[in-house]
């Protein structure tokens, strides 16, 4: 039996609400943690790495899954606590402040990146003559909404919207994939160096690792993780294959040389699909699936710095500090301001910032678990 | 934060004022009735009844001298409700011809009354005046003797039926052609003709401080979970308001987001309707006043399902039931597609559609969201028009509509005849939907993405229609998600859900409606 995270009275202390998620909720929420900035910049992998940029990013999101089990299994020592519980339970309220801290500027930096790459691309194909400013304000207060309303019914809608984008996705590619797909843009396979290669693999693991910010508040609500591993390996290896299979159907379509010198990706190549006279341009239903992946993402980010946002600030109507978060969110995006800037940006996320702050974080924590339990005079089993 | 609070205060305050302006009108009630027990004598008792309930409601007061003019008994009636001829035979002659002495006290002469005497399919004794009162005033009869302390209420009310009729909102080629009536009693023998069988479980209610409108809560006792029961049980008996018309405003009350578009109740005329979704775990309200019978818990896809699902072929059934949600789909969507793919996104619109939607809109002096949106609404009110007028005005008005005002507006230009397709097969489709409380709902839905899409574009359509999906996600009917069993996941029962699967695979009823009686189908 784990420690529990109790209150001053004594009783369980939960900061998120009390439920639970699904089985088909946590592993499609896991899923979800992969649709990070990396939708927008496996562009750069291929870039990096060439024909098998495919088979680096299936391996990289792949990577994720230790990472992820880390996590769950942390859940072993404190149920139904999330990361935040178990560094003020162990560490203390001043260094679990102090990681909030960190972690949500991280999030919302991610979250600038996404909502600056998604509004761009509407910009470019859609709504030519609408600001940026409010395209991202229009999301935000969306997802703000969503978050406000519970984990319980913004995990549904996560449910719901992967098979929506999924389905929708493949559906559009379906449609392109007689005529477009050519087995010479993406054959030879290996036309790459070792070198490259791990560095686009290296880049796409930093990159999806994004989505494990997100797991680490997520695991307060699944019930008894460190058991439900399989939940998150199912998620990841999903993804893998779906985000890999996408971005194959890409090249196969336009080919690894163009591929690796646009920035919107699907939305991009949909452009060039077309059946018969009747049926062209493709990227008002490609925008579906990236709408939805924009929409999970940023209720995520959203999320995860309004759960660890409550640890440093203890007030009545918590949904207040949803609303800053909201603001500091928006405002930023607006202050960034362009597509270009938000996908290097998110290139140099992926490169540099995200992984590392993650390896960093769980290390304090179980650093924290060990001294705690040494603490209360038991060992890590 | 100030305001909300004042606000809630104000609200808790008005809330305590309605309390006790209820419990004004029943002490003023009882400012007459403050005699709780029957009186002594038969003259008293007639007395206080009369000034209880006025002359106004034409109480009819008798006197007789029955058991050979031993005993003096009094009834009590409201000519306009009791059945006379059932009283005259059955009640007075009896007693008036009953001319054996009796040496009883009169405590037990009622009883003896009710055995021996009289013959009345509901009969019971009560030494409570409120009792009597409530009796007098839906019809039965008080009898009462001098120093018995108690009275003899005989069932005698003069129910006026409307035959059972065919049903009109939901007809079926195939299904029963029975339909509920007004009469509770009636709709209660239709449920019981189907479902002969001990486990139906009826509780009775009334509500409406001033309606005293009779309701009964039906279900089937050892289906349906335990939990959904005892909780429609404390809603409908925390309803605290003076008049419930019918249903309508029974459900309002007692269902959990009222502002909703989405119904969260089946309303239904059929009985064979009801006794379907009885089996599946739900329960059923019926009211007096009221042709139709109420159903949940319910889900959207519920919406599109109907008797003749059951009665078609397996095929048929299933491809009728898509057709339904495309319809609902088409109804919905269309109108938005169309504006934002001309506003904004032309290069998706094929070359000759577009040719042919640029020559359809020259002249318009409108831009296409104002013509969107003054063309549906007018669509609505001709609707609105031809339902509230009698069958041949209606028709009348529908034919004009069409044929004058739709063809005229497009000759003056004032609307393209391409918008005007779009708008008529909106509208169809909209009929298409067989739960007719989804048609509103189809068209508020309709006018936010047309909305959306006027500004946005298909940016502004996906975010409305995501926005309407994270609504119908948070929404609950007594517990169950209303977009159950697709979120969440329940592949057992998608069976019955966008197609009907053959009925040797529909084995197991949901584990959320019926948990402890799963198995619909055995080997």
């Amino acid at each position: 039996m784990g420690n529990r995270v109790t209150n001053k009275n004594g009783g369980h202390k939960s900061l998120n609400d009390p439920y639970k998620v699904t089985r088909e909720q946590a592993i499609l929420m896991t899923f979800a943690c992969g649709f990070s900035n990396i939708v927008f910049t496996f562009t750069w992998v291929t870039k990096t790495t060439g024909k098998p940029f495919w088979i680096a990013v299936f391996i990289g999101v792949l990577a994720n899954i230790p990472l992820g089990l880390w996590i769950f299994y942390l859940g072993k020592h404190f149920q139904g606590a999330t990361v935040f519980d178990i560094l003020e339970n162990s560490l203390g309220s001043f260094i679990c402040k102090i990681v909030s801290i960190f972690y949500i500027i991280l999030n919302i930096t991610i979250g600038v990146c996404m909502l600056n790459l998604f509004a761009g691309t509407v910009k470019l194909y859609f709504l030519q003559h609408t600001p940026l400013w409010v395209t991202i304000l229009i999301l935000v207060l969306m997802c703000t909404l969503f978050v406000k309303s519970g984990m319980q019914n913004f995990a549904r809608l996560i449910e719901l919207l992967i098979v929506l984008c999924v389905l929708n996705y493949f559906t559009g590619f379906a449609l392109s994939f007689t005529r477009e797909f050519k087995i010479e843009h993406i054959t030879p396979v290996f036309d790459t160096s070792l070198p490259k290669f791990a560095e686009g693999m290296l880049f796409t693991v930093g990159s999806v690792a994004d989505g494990l910010l997100f797991l680490m508040v997520m695991v307060g609500a699944v019930p008894d993780s460190h058991r439900h591993y399989r939940w998150v390996v199912k998620g990841f290896t999903y993804w893998a294959f779906v985000l890999s299979f996408a971005i194959l159907l890409m090249a196969g379509d336009v080919s690894t040389e163009v591929l690796s010198r646009i920035g919107q990706a699907g939305i991009a190549v949909s452009r060039v699909f077309y059946m018969g006279g009747y049926i062209r341009g493709l990227e008002v239903l490609l925008l579906i699936t990236y709408q939805c992946i924009a929409v999970v993402r940023t209720v995520m980010v959203l999320y995860s710095c309004w759960i660890s946002s409550q640890k440093l600030i203890s007030i009545k109507n918590p949904w207040i500090l949803l609303v800053l978060i909201s603001l500091m969110t928006y405002s930023a995006a607006v202050w960034l301001n362009s597509f270009n800037t938000a996908y290097f940006l998110a290139v140099f996320l992926g490169y540099y910032i995200v992984l590392p702050s993650v390896i960093f974080i769980l290390l304090l924590v179980s650093l924290s678990v060990v001294i705690k339990n040494r603490k209360n005079g038991c060992a890590l089993k | 934060m100030k305001f909300f609070r004042k606000a809630k205060k104000k609200a808790a305050s008005k809330k305590d004022y309605n309390h006790e302006s209820s419990n004004d009108f029943d002490s003023e009630n009882s400012s007459n009735a403050y005699i709780k027990h029957i009186l002594p004598t038969v003259e008293e008792n007639l007395s206080f009844i009369g000034k209880t309930i006025g002359d106004a409601v034409d109480l009819v007061e008798d006197r007789h001298f029955i058991f050979g003019g031993k005993v003096k008994a009094g009834l009590a009636y409201i000519k306009v409700l009791a059945d006379k001829d059932l009283l005259s035979r059955n009640v007075i002659e009896p007693l008036l011809e009953n001319n054996k002495e009796v040496n009883k006290h009169p405590g037990e002469i009622l009883p003896m009354i009710q055995t021996s005497i009289i013959s009345a399919s509901i009969t019971y004794i009560t030494d409570e005046m409120q009792q009597v009162i409530d009796a007098i005033l839906l019809g039965d009869t008080a009898l009462f003797l001098d120093n018995s302390g108690k009275a003899l209420i005989i069932g005698s009310q003069k129910i006026t039926k409307r035959p059972i009729e065919k049903p009109e909102n939901e007809a079926t080629v195939l299904g029963s052609q029975e339909s509920f009536t007004d009469n509770i009693d009636t709709n209660i023998s239709l449920i019981l003709k189907r479902l002969p069988v001990r486990q139906l479980r009826m509780e009775a209610f009334t509500v409406g401080r001033l309606s005293r409108t009779a309701v009964r809560l039906v279900w089937l006792d050892g289906i349906i979970n335990p939990k959904i029961v005892e909780d429609v049980k404390k809603r409908i008996e925390s309803i605290d308001i003076d008049i419930v018309d019918g249903l309508g405003v029974l459900t309002e009350l007692i269902e959990e987001s009222p502002w909703s578009l989405f119904p969260k109740f089946k309303q239904t005329e059929r009985p064979d309707m009801v006794s379907r979704f009885l089996s599946n775990g739900c329960f059923a309200i019926i009211s007096n006043n009221s042709p139709f019978a109420v159903v949940a818990p319910f889900t959207l896809w519920d919406n599109f399902k109907t008797m003749d699902d059951y009665e078609e072929r397996l095929t048929s059934s299933s491809y009728l039931r898509i057709v339904r949600y495309m319809a609902f789909l088409v109804s919905v969507l269309i109108t938005p597609i169309y504006l934002s793919l001309v506003t904004y996104n032309h290069t998706v619109v094929p070359s000759t559609l577009a040719i042919n939607i640029a020559a359809g809109r020259e002249g318009v002096p409108f831009p296409t969201v104002l013509e969107v949106i003054l063309m549906s609404f007018t669509m609505s009110i001709v609707r609105e028009a031809g339902l509230r007028m009698p069958g041949s005005v209606g028709y009348f008005i529908g034919t004009l509509a069409a044929v004058l005002i739709g063809q005229s507006i497009v000759t003056a230009g004032y609307v393209s005849s391409a918008l005007i397709i779009v708008i008529a097969v909106s509208t169809i489709a909209a009929f298409a939907i067989s739960a007719t409380t989804l048609v509103y709902t189809s068209r508020l839905l309709n006018y936010f993405l047309i909305l959306l899409a006027g500004f946005f574009g298909i940016f502004g359509l996906i975010n409305g229609s995501i926005f309407i999906f994270w609504h119908l996600l948070s929404l609950r009917t007594f517990g169950l998600p209303y977009l159950y069993p697709v979120v969440p996941f329940d592949l057992e029962q998608w069976k019955d859900t966008f197609i009907r699967a053959q009925f040797r695979n529909l084995k197991r009823r949901s584990r959320v409606l019926a948990p402890y009686n799963r198995v619909r189908k055995g080997k």
